[in-house]
């Protein structure tokens, strides 16, 4: 970093520097242009992965055909009504839902040539219906069952982790300007804590708050049943959030500060931050224009990440406290081989990712004037 | 260069994995060590697998058997084909010179049934002016864990969960909590599933479990009383039979059934004893102790579930027989991936020895006997495992009179199940572990009626019954009582195919309700709308009568009558009579044999097209001049030799088709002469008052069209004519149209129905039919089911999840969801009546308007359209919330005390009491007091106290029936020739009260001594 340092006169240079190439928008299309082609191969070549995957190779076909059939013949077999009829119409019966299980299920054709049609649909986001889930209302539409959870999560996730994100970014960047103070070996001394996950902390906090004191509801997004004025139904939406929120702090907060207050740590050793120093600058400026500017694509990167791990949830926690959201959704579908399901939420996953990563390129560029798109690289 | 690098690397993974997919599934081989030396099942294994490069000859051999396969094909298809147009004028000849006749009508002739017993009575209600339920309001909503839901039951935060919790830890738990109470239910029961191929498995290695000496010996080498305390804290009862502990077969065979249980003991070293002695028989030999077959060790190859305590299980047993000589191989597995090995493998394969099995039964068991050719003969189920059954001939012969119903009387059923019991166990193709108990945690000042096997969930009068109740426990009225389940609102709920998860169902079922209620102690149906009922069957059919409101009667000769409606024509959209219906029949059978002569016709020709092929590869074969040319070709001759037995098939089955129309000419032909002949008639009257009495939640009064729309559409929907046909439903249908012979309205107001069937249960009483609007997923009224029919009918929504799938449109959701917005639609737009030919006769233009104002007012406050005439309504669900609210339907006609006499199950108390000391050769007599809750156990309501002695050597030594006295109190009195029969030494008597309330039977023992 120390050969890199950012000045007005570089900067200037950088401008004359492109100035010479007059063929910049042709690279910066031919830079665009091979840079999508990689993500959209990636893409196609995760999701047939995790189509081959989520499949076992086509196993999960043998799989699901002898749940249908055992499922089926017991399900006649031990009704009573069935015990009536003749063994031959028993028989009957039974192959004739089985067949239509199959079909409805799509076992009757080859797992390959389902392989590919799943890859054609993922693709075009052409989501389709799931096998076994259904959205909360009742539609089996991938898009919908996705949708209807999708709310529930975010406010949970987005508000734990925009807290969390927030929070410890200006703590450690206090931290930072404190190296060694009392709370500066109290965030290092409580690192250790986010050994432990969210859901394990969860378990402990509704036994405190939920079960021991009664002060917190025991889990859900809200009371049954819910409250019917909206007031009312936000508060207590509030309400159910206090947990999970803490028990995700309490998880990841230290670890967090630590990870930054240590990032910004190495930023406020640099040389131009040691001369700013001795030039006399106030540390709010020292702060402001001489360590977080250039951290700047670190965090920008790591928020847009921590955007869009928001879309997956957290299965563990989001269980532990009852929360209806992707995680529950994503697990339930890998437990019943729902592949339309786990499809559509890891294609929409990697198209955000995709998306993301083609993005922080020219917000790089945008935020750092030591980065150009298409260049390969910092200049050096 | 490192985008080059990652294009060329992901390109080779997807190359390599796309290969990999496109090979054929791998089997489930679970020992990866080993390898399967050949594919034939060779008795000497090679030494060197090396590979041989395949001989021409046997290659060109084998492709000339295969035009010979052909050609032999196209020939018996080319017969079919020749015989076919020959039989199908005989069709046409015999339907032609048909000449109608009247349709007869025979007087029915019938001898009532009278009972030398007493009939059960309902129990008489206490007086309530409060309708409907109890509390105004229930809360239900979703708690997945079940540690979750005891904190929150000690807390207050809820009042009933509404699971079955079987885990001991918990269970210990809400055990030690003053707060909470529970009720037990059983209905879950593990066994160990061994495998009888063999004894030598197609890849050469050994199954002692294909000899019955060895099956049979596990039976001592398993402690079902270790497993039942040791895994599950004592929440169970270890079983020897495949007969349920809570069941009134296993009272009426409690003396057969214990002395197996005493031969049967744990007893380690005979197990031992017995494979020490057959193991050798079948060429396995006794190595440092270790069982080796061949100079390899006899490796017990256990596939062990994984989700519940028979992982457990599966660990026991396994060290079990280590203990004895075995080395195991613990495979440990899921549902999913289990079920294609022990349900889908052939035996023989060696997929397994061992599987840690599990079974469910959801409602209490009024019939148990047909377990035998279920569980253990080729007759269970069409899969290798149950195909690979081998019997004793006996116990085969039994299992099948006992599984066909082929018997008179009880009498005679229970005496072959006696007969079969001692099989089964020398069989053991299963050994059945234990009956696992389950509680359902509540507070303890919540009462409901909870089913014997399926708990408060499964219970169908737990709306009826829910309350709160007072400190001296009177039921108190109003408030609001919450119930938790593991999940709720899970699939979409419509009543004719939606959701049919049990907590799904727990809530439709207080929305709607059935004509009867289930007794859920005892399974019988006790009238719930109807007044009373009839049964006519069969002289001859095995038949029981119990409860007081059923009459029963017998008759040589049941004829359905001409006017009775035995059939749907769905493009006229009326019903079709006897007569009708048989005549089309036989008018249609010219034209189906046209179709089938075309049809085997049509495969002849494929067939001899594919053996002129096949010939060809054949001769390709022959004239190959090296093996991989002549392999393609032998191929190619295999596959149309495929192709031609494919065609031969279509083509013969064409042919038999038409030959059996000759048949049902005669049939057919008889039915309009002599008329149809079924095994009963059940007949339902309804009472006078039904059609102002019983209302919809949305204020509709119950009329005589709602029954007539479960009528239509229990044919409707399979016909391909119908705009709602749902090929998803057809195997349903054909099994109803299978026993169903006609369906008569005597009279519609008040409202009696005659059903003609062959269907009869083995109680008369659950063999009624009455036709009430409950489906199978939940109740509807005509009215809200006509917005649904239009809207399956403009494609715009399904009612079954198949049809939904196949056509991408919306599984039908009447409760929430876009669904409901579309019934709003066809509401707003409402095109007349559906089936107006045949319900417009009965459903006038007041009806329909009263009916969709009603609809329309209720939707408007509620916001869906599921309404049904239970004790509750749906007041509010929500769908992403997990909760439903419903309320107290204040026109629901019956007291609320109707049925608080299924509140709790009157399992007896039993104590013993007599001589410690019995001097052999005299008499002696033992006092029985049978209590509950410590009030004498009515005579009357008891159905036999039955004992047995064992003796000092364990053998029993007397059999039989204690003598009431009085209430609450029965003797015992051994004559001086049955205490002569005892030796010296420790005796123990077994007492076993059968109540006739409740299916669970109190077994009570009392030890003495035998002195001279």
């Amino acid at each position: 970093m120390a050969e890199h340092p950012l000045s007005i006169e570089q900067t200037g240079a950088t401008k004359v520097s492109s100035k010479k190439r007059p063929n910049a928008w042709l690279r910066l299309a031919r830079y665009t242009g091979i840079k999508l082609i990689a993500l959209a191969f990636s893409i196609t070549v995760g999701m047939y992965l995790t189509i081959l995957v989520a499949n076992m190779g086509g196993y999960v076909d043998e799989i699901m055909k002898g749940q249908i059939r055992e499922r089926i013949s017991l399900s006649v077999s031990m009704d009573p009504e069935m015990k009536l009829l003749t063994q031959a119409e028993r028989l009957e019966k039974i192959n004739a839902q089985i067949a239509l299980e199959e079909k409805r299920l799509g076992l009757d054709q080859p797992f390959i040539k389902r392989s590919f049609r799943f890859l054609v649909d993922a693709m075009t986001l052409n989501l389709g219906r799931s096998q076994q889930l259904t959205s909360d209302t009742g539609s089996r539409q991938v898009r919908d069952i996705i949708l209807e959870r999708l709310p529930a999560t975010l406010v949970m996730m987005t508000s734990a982790n925009f807290l969390l994100f927030f929070l410890s970014l200006f703590y450690a960047l206090y931290l930072s300007r404190h190296y060694g103070s009392f709370l500066d070996k109290m965030v290092i001394a409580l690192s250790p804590t986010s050994s432990a996950p969210a859901w394990f902390y969860g378990i402990f906090l509704l036994l405190i708050f939920a079960a021991v004191l009664g002060w917190l509801p025991y889990g859900g997004m809200v009371s049954a049943p819910p409250p019917p004025e909206v007031g009312a139904y936000l508060l207590d939406l509030g309400k159910h959030l206090i947990l999970p929120i803490v028990a995700w702090m309490m998880a990841y907060f230290f670890y967090s500060v630590y990870n930054w207050r240590t990032f910004f740590l190495i930023f406020s050793m640099e040389d131009y931050v040691e001369l700013a120093r001795a030039k006399g600058l106030p540390s709010r400026d020292i702060e402001r224009r001489y360590i977080l500017r250039p951290t700047l694509p670190n965090i920008i990167t790591s928020f847009a990440l921590m955007l869009i791990t928001l879309w997956q949830g957290a299965t563990l926690t989001e269980t532990i406290f009852n929360w209806p959201g992707l995680g529950r959704m994503i697990y339930r579908a890998v437990q019943t081989f729902d592949t339309p399901v786990i499809i559509g939420s890891v294609v929409i996953f990697a198209y955000l990712l995709a998306i993301t990563v083609f993005s922080l390129d020219f917000i790089y560029a945008l935020v750092d004037p030591r980065v150009r798109v298409g260049s390969g690289g910092p200049k050096s | 260069m490192k985008r080059y690098t990652f294009l060329f690397v992901s390109l080779l993974i997807v190359a390599s994995l796309v290969l990999a997919a496109c090979q054929p599934a791998a089997e489930p081989t679970e020992e990866p060590t080993e390898e399967v030396v050949t594919e034939e099942p060779t008795e000497e294994p090679t030494e060197e697998p090396t590979e041989e490069p395949p001989d021409l000859t046997d290659i060109i051999a084998a492709a000339d058997e295969s035009a010979a396969a052909a050609a032999a094909s196209a020939e018996a298809a080319a017969a079919a084909a020749a015989q076919a147009p020959t039989d199908a004028a005989t069709v046409a000849d015999l339907v032609a010179a048909y000449v109608p006749v009247d349709y007869p009508e025979v007087a029915l002739e019938a001898t009532a049934f009278v009972p030398d017993y007493d009939l059960t009575a309902f129990p008489e209600p206490a007086a309530s002016a409060r309708t409907g339920a109890w509390p105004d309001e229930v809360i239900i909503f979703e708690e997945p864990s079940s540690d979750a839901a005891v904190n929150r039951l000690e807390t207050g935060d809820m009042d009933v969960y509404a699971y079955t919790i079987s885990d001991p830890e918990i269970a210990a738990r809400i055990e030690a909590s003053d707060a909470i109470d529970t009720y037990f239910s059983s209905g879950s029961y593990n066994e160990l599933t061994l495998n009888p191929a063999g004894p030598i498995f197609n890849d050469g290695t050994l199954n002692p479990f294909g000899v019955a000496k060895m099956r049979e010996a596990m039976n001592y080498l398993v402690d079902r009383q270790f497993l039942v305390d040791d895994l599950l804290g004592g929440l169970g009862t270890p079983r020897w039979t495949c007969l349920n502990s809570a069941a009134a077969d296993t009272a009426s065979l409690a003396a057969e059934v214990r002395a197996l249980e005493v031969k049967y003991a744990y007893d380690k070293e005979k197990a031992k004893a017995i494979f020490d002695e057959e193991m050798p028989k079948i060429g396995a030999e006794m190595v440092d102790g270790v069982w080796s077959y061949e100079g390899e060790p006899v490796e017990i190859h256990m596939l062990i579930r994984i989700e519940d305590e028979r992982l457990d299980i599966g660990d026991y047993v396994a060290n079990q027989l280590e203990d004895i000589g075995f080395t195991t191989f613990r495979d440990y597995k899921s549902s999913a991936d289990a079920s294609p090995i022990w349900i889908g493998s052939d035996p023989a394969e060696g997929g397994f020895h061992v599987y840690t099995g599990g079974w469910i039964t959801t409602a209490v068991p009024r019939l148990l006997t047909d377990n035998f050719a279920f569980f253990y003969t080729d007759m269970g189920l069409p899969y290798p495992l149950w195909q690979a059954y081998q019997n004793d001939s006996r116990f085969y012969e039994i299992s099948d009179l006992l599984g066909a119903y082929n018997y008179a009387t009880d009498s005679e059923r229970l005496a072959l199940a006696a007969e079969a019991l001692p099989l089964s166990l020398e069989d053991s193709a299963r050994i059945w572990l234990y009956d696992q108990g389950s509680i359902t945690p509540k507070l303890t000042d919540i009462s409901v009626a909870a089913d014997l096997y399926a708990g408060v969930a499964g219970s169908g009068l737990w709306a009826q019954t829910i309350h709160r109740a007072d400190e001296n426990g009177d039921p108190i009225e109003g408030g609001t009582i919450t119930v938790a389940m593991p999940s709720i609102l899970t699939e979409p709920w419509n009543p004719i195919a939606g959701t049919n998860w049990v907590y799904d169902m727990m809530p439709n079922r207080g929305l709607g309700e059935t004509a009867y209620s289930y007794d859920p102690f005892t399974g019988l149906v006790w009238p719930n709308h109807f007044e009373s009922g009839s049964m006519v069957v069969k002289t001859g059919t095995p038949i029981a009568l119990s409860l007081d409101w059923m009459d029963l009667s017998f008759a040589d000769t049941i004829v359905v009558p001409g006017d009775a409606w035995a059939y749907w024509d769905a493009a006229a959209q009326t019903f079709m009579t006897v007569p009708e219906y048989y005549t089309m029949m036989l008018n249609d059978l010219p034209a189906m044999a046209e179709a089938d002569v075309a049809a085997a016709g049509e495969n002849a020709t494929a067939a001899a097209d594919a053996a002129d092929a096949a010939a060809t590869a054949a001769a390709d074969a022959a004239a190959a001049a090296d093996v991989d040319t002549a392999q393609a070709a032998a191929d190619a001759a295999a596959e149309a030799a495929t192709t031609a037995a494919d065609a031969e098939g279509a083509a013969t089955g064409a042919a038999g088709r038409i030959a059996g129309y000759i048949d049902d000419v005669a049939t057919y032909s008889d039915v309009l002469a002599n008329g149809l002949t079924v095994k009963s008639v059940g007949t339902v009257t309804y009472p006078d008052d039904l059609y102002s009495k019983v209302k919809w939640h949305d204020g509709s009064n119950f009329s005589f069209g709602d029954v007539l729309m479960n009528m239509i559409l229990t044919f409707d929907r399979a016909m391909p004519e119908s705009a709602i046909y749902d090929e998803n439903y057809v195997p349903d249908f054909n099994s109803f149209m299978s026993t169903f012979g006609g369906v008569k309205v005597i009279s519609t107001d008040p409202l009696v129905i005659e059903t003609y069937s062959d269907a009869v249960q083995p109680d008369a009483e659950n063999s009624i039919t009455t036709w009430w609007p409950y489906y199978d997923q939940g109740t509807g009224a005509w009215h809200n089911l006509s917005l649904a029919i239009m809207a399956e009918s403009e494609g715009l929504a399904a009612f079954s999840s198949g049809k939904a799938d196949a056509n991408e449109i919306p599984w039908l959701n009447m409760v929430a969801g876009d669904t409901v917005d579309t019934l709003k639609t066809k509401l707003d737009e409402w095109a007349g009546l559906p089936y107006e030919a045949t319900m417009g006769a009965y459903v006038d233009q007041a009806e329909v308007d009263a009916r969709l104002a009603n609809l329309a007012a209720f939707q408007e406050a509620y916001g869906h359209f599921a309404i049904g005439t239970g004790p509750l309504f749906v007041e509010a669900a929500f769908p992403i919330e997990k909760s439903i609210q419903m309320t107290r339907f204040e026109d629901y006609p019956y007291p609320a005390s109707r049925w608080l006499g299924f509140s709790e199950a009157k399992i007896a108390d039993l104590a013993i009491d007599g001589d410690v000391e019995v001097t052999i050769g005299e008499e002696t007599t033992f006092a029985l007091t049978v209590t509950f809750k410590g009030d004498p156990y009515p005579m009357a309501e008891v159905d036999s106290v039955k004992f047995l002695v064992l003796d000092a050597t364990q053998t029993v030594a007397v059999v039989g029936e204690a003598v009431a006295v009085a209430d609450g109190q029965w003797q015992i009195v051994l004559t001086p020739e049955q205490t002569g029969a005892l030796s010296v030494g420790a005796n123990s008597l077994e007492v076993v009260v059968v109540s006739k309330l409740v299916a669970v039977p109190t077994a009570g023992s009392f030890d003495f001594v035998s002195i001279e």
